[in-house]
């Protein structure tokens, strides 16, 4: 039996701190509730005639409620979970019907085994249909691009239409990783006073890749990796297991959910304590940001096997197994300014598709100016910083004019904070579920 | 790179790109193919090449944030206080009221999101921003945004030198901390301001308004904008010791006189024919009034500006001079402006005299004047219990001491229970018998309640058949431990 959450446990789930206050109220609402292994689940009468039935499977954790809310979790699973937490919820034997089905769907996907791979000479032949289609495909984009640049970026079409044609003619190339860069042009001129800059400089990133796809064989491996994974090709999970494990003594440095299209993407930033490299975690979610791997929380570590995505940059990766249990940390070795743009350098050089990298800088205090956000270190040296406005007076207010230590993403033009450490405790400058960066772009382009 | 960009605007049909002067020039002029290519080509090496060289520039890091060495809210707490702003609950007066006492800060990582709250909660702006103290107002002081936020003495350069909106803001803030210094500063421009802002001053006075207001009041009347004179109408009659006031009884006393005769005591309205410039420049101005005449409402402004005083010495007590006849022409005109000077000058003793004639048809601007003991024994003597838990009841509760004594929620408790089994027995959930109507009292009860009451609300649950009111009490209860665990946390 699983111990019971403490009420900040319970209160690190809520989506915000509302839900978590609505939840209070129903304490009285629940009847038929009942707590087994890793499942907890209750019925919570609302204003209509049937009550909800409320299913929390504490593995992951997964929420399942019959209430019409979007929040996830809803205010009858965490409502249901302060219950278990107040020793309120009873142990029962066996699950209710209405759980079972709800957990029994997530147990067999939890374990069913990924759809059979083909087999090999099939595989070969598809991948060599799709190399064919993304040649050609990029070949096409090429003309488009030179076109672009022979008549003039001034005399050009740069409507979101036209990006958008060419981007679907991407998809159908099935190179997905140019079809989405394309689609995020459209904003750039849209938003971006220096627009015609950015766009030569996308331009020149993409005619970059179709000459690097079109030597793809006389690559150096790594490299190749890098090309096709920019391209869009799909890296299946054995590919990425095949890949030597990196033990670690890993940090969780921030942690970030958005949602697009009910798509939920999870980015996790790691940071190793003894090798100092850095690994970003991708979990995807469909509908609920219900994530099949679980990961520590924010501000702890764990020694645990990490497998690289191939590349020349190496930064996504797969969680493989800890070696214990995670526990806080409350020091952090933190560079200068100097060594991260030195580190951003040499990735440009190994990936010059990157459009941003991890960077932790200690020593620096953020302030604000007429011109915009900084960080400034002890020397009075001082690098941009950009984000979300209310998570940068949270950073300013943490360190009220004193020096703390930041991670955040570096762009080579701009720094966007993603956690803040003070006095032993790392503090999220990410909302728990933030709308990705292209939804909240174009809700303001309406 | 401006080379390659003005080329790319033009287009390489037109125009050809130097390389020479790239800072990658040399390695740009091995690309081959045609123009466009060639171009794209460089400014890839180029764009690789600056974003790697990225340096630091130079600034001056700003003034740190004062120190404070107040002890920082246990975090449980500052958790919990951001639910409760987002909830906009109302335990926050009783939770603010123990933080403050405590002398807690607020931790550093809450303090950016409290000062967003802090601008939209009226309530407890000032509350908060005790919280959140010295770095709070660090904050605020690089924020234009949080300017109203900002609480320091020495900000009269923004009312003399502030453009209009900055201006009302001082003024507003001063008046609730030091009226008469603000009215000292408006009283010293008051000549040179623009008409609507003089308008706007002059409402402003309504925070923190006193006696020593009077005088630029008086000096209001006479102004040429009638909006002016309006708003200081309204504040004068507020002030039952201005020469305005005095003035308004003089007419009452004109209009109005005690009849004396023998078993028969009774109010006579006499008014005149016209009224006088100086009637004109008090505000009693022609305003037809729901039928009854002019002359209806000139009595009704006067009554309701004079001070009730002046009738304690015509009638006697507030109670007598309720009881007394007056012809039934004037009898509504003249209760109706007793209410509202009751309300306007804040008077108990006339406030008790309407509850204890009137009951729950008194004003509800009227019944919290009563004094907060006097409606206390009120209730308990029973006098309110058929509408103690209506809309009517409400105001009895306004301001009772906190938490209410264990007595006032058994016999809201034994009310609440007599409704509930009504219900069960009709097992309607109508009108009067809908639990819904008792939501604001539920609601005072959970905020209000002593936490000894939880066991009462217990054994009302258990003995209750209605299914509704059995889980309201147990939500009453529920609400009211998870406010003694809020407070706890304080601890």
């Amino acid at each position: 039996m699983t111990s019971p959450w403490s009420e900040g446990q319970v209160a690190s789930v809520a989506t915000d701190a509302g839900s978590l206050a609505a939840a209070r109220t129903l304490s009285a609402s629940w009847s038929d509730t009942g707590h087994t292994g890793t499942a907890l689940w209750g019925l919570c009468q609302g204003s209509g005639r049937s009550p909800y039935r409320t299913v929390v499977d504490l593995d992951g954790p997964a929420f399942s409620c019959s209430c019409p809310s979007r929040k996830f979790p809803c205010k009858h699973a965490l409502g249901l979970l302060l219950l278990w937490s107040q020793g309120q919820v009873p142990d029962a034997a066996d699950f209710p019907p209405f759980a079972r089905e709800w957990l029994g769907r997530r147990a067999t996907r939890a374990s069913e085994p990924g759809p059979p791979a083909p087999p090999s000479t099939a595989q070969g032949k598809s991948a060599e249909r799709r190399a064919d289609r993304v040649a050609a495909g990029l070949d096409e984009l090429d003309l488009w691009l030179t076109d672009q640049i022979r008549s003039g970026l001034g005399s050009t079409d740069t409507s979101p239409a036209a990006f958008d044609a060419v981007a679907a003619r991407m998809v159908d190339a099935q190179a997905p990783g140019v079809a989405s860069a394309l689609r995020r042009l459209a904003f750039t001129v849209a938003l971006r006073p220096d627009w015609p800059a950015r766009l030569l400089a996308e331009y020149a990133k993409l005619h970059l890749l179709v000459v690097a796809h079109r030597r793809l064989p006389e690559l150096p491996e790594p490299l190749r990796a890098t090309v096709r994974a920019h391209v869009g090709y799909p890296v299946s999970t054995d590919k990425v297991r095949g890949e030597p494990a990196v033990r670690d003594r890993w940090m969780v440095l921030g942690s970030q959910t958005t949602e697009e299209k009910r798509l939920f993407t999870r980015k996790v930033w790691l940071l190793g304590r003894d090798h100092g490299r850095w690994a970003l975690l991708l979990d995807f979610a469909h509908g609920t940001p219900n994530f099949a791997n679980a990961v520590p929380p924010l501000g702890s570590l764990v020694d645990a096997d990490l497998h690289f995505y191939p590349g020349a940059a190496p930064l996504r990766a797969q969680w493989d197994a800890g070696h214990g249990a995670a526990e806080p940390f409350t020091t952090l070795p933190a560079g200068g300014i100097d060594p991260a743009l030195d580190a951003f350098a040499h990735v440009i050089g190994a990936d010059p598709w990157v459009r941003s990298w991890p960077v932790l800088l200690g020593g620096v205090t953020p302030t604000v100016t007429d011109e915009g956000w900084l960080l400034v270190d002890a020397e009075g040296r001082a690098l941009p910083v950009t984000g979300d406005e209310r998570n940068l007076w949270t950073l300013l207010g943490i360190s009220g004019g004193h020096p703390v230590t930041v991670c955040g993403d570096w762009n080579s033009e701009a720094l966007t904070p993603v956690s803040v450490f003070d006095r032993g405790v790392v503090h999220s400058l990410v909302s728990a579920t933030a709308p990705s960066v292209s939804t909240r772009t174009a809700g303001r382009r309406r | 790179m401006s080379e390659l960009l003005s080329t790319a605007l033009l287009g390489t049909a037109r125009s050809t790109p130097a390389l020479q002067d790239l800072a990658t020039g040399q390695l740009a002029q091995s690309i081959t193919g045609d123009p466009a290519e060639v171009l794209l080509g460089a400014a890839a090496l180029e764009n690789a090449h600056r974003a790697g060289g990225v340096t630091a520039s130079l600034h001056v890091a700003p003034a740190p944030a004062e120190e404070d060495d107040r002890v920082q809210l246990p975090p449980a707490a500052a958790d919990h206080l951001m639910q409760l702003l987002a909830a906009k609950s109302w335990t926050l007066t009783e939770w603010f009221a123990v933080a403050v006492e405590r002398g807690y800060r607020a931790p550093d990582h809450l303090v950016a999101d409290l000062m967003s709250a802090a601008r939209s909660n009226d309530t407890h702006r000032e509350n908060i921003l005790r919280l959140t103290g010295p770095r709070g107002q660090w904050l605020a002081a690089q924020n234009p945004e949080w300017s109203m936020l900002r609480r320091t003495a020495d900000r009269l350069e923004v009312w003399h030198r502030g453009s209009h909106p900055e201006r009302l803001q001082w003024l507003t803030a001063m008046r609730s901390v030091n009226p008469a210094a603000a009215t000292a500063e408006v009283q010293r421009t008051w000549d040179t301001e623009r008409g609507e802002h003089r308008a706007a001053f002059i409402a402003a006075l309504a925070t923190g308004l006193g006696d020593a207001d009077a005088a630029l009041l008086e000096h209001a009347l006479d102004d040429r904008r009638k909006d002016v004179r309006q708003h200081a109408v309204q504040l004068l009659r507020q002030l039952p010791r201005s020469a305005y006031a005095q003035r308004m009884a003089a007419r009452a006393r004109a209009w109005v006189r005690v009849e004396k005769k023998p078993l028969r005591t009774r109010l006579v309205v006499n008014m005149p024919g016209s009224l006088d410039d100086s009637a004109r420049r008090d505000g009693i101005e022609n305003v037809h009034f729901k039928n009854k005449g002019i002359r209806s409402w000139w009595l009704r402004m006067v009554v309701t500006a004079a001070p009730l005083s002046a009738w304690d010495d015509m009638i006697g007590s507030a109670s007598q001079a309720l009881d007394i006849r007056i012809e039934d022409q004037w009898r509504d005109v003249m209760t109706e402006a007793w209410v509202n000077a009751t309300v306007l000058q804040r008077n108990p003793r006339w406030a008790s005299a309407f509850l204890h004639k009137q009951g729950r048809q008194t004003e509800r601007r009227v019944v919290p004047l009563v004094p907060a003991g006097e409606r206390l024994e009120y209730i308990l003597a029973g006098h309110a219990d058929s509408y103690l838990l209506g809309v009517d009841g409400a105001a009895l509760f306004d301001d009772l001491p906190h938490p209410w004594p264990l007595e006032l929620a058994q016999r809201i408790i034994a009310r609440f229970e007599d409704i509930a089994v009504r219900h069960a027995s009709t097992g309607k959930e109508l009108g009067q018998l809908s639990r819904h109507s008792h939501y604001s009292t539920l609601r005072s009860a959970e905020t209000h309640f002593p936490f000894s009451a939880v066991p009462l609300l217990h054994a009302a649950a258990e003995r209750t058949r209605d299914h509704g009111w059995q889980q309201a009490f147990s939500t009453a209860a529920a609400n009211i431990e998870h406010r003694r665990t809020l407070l706890k946390e304080l601890e």
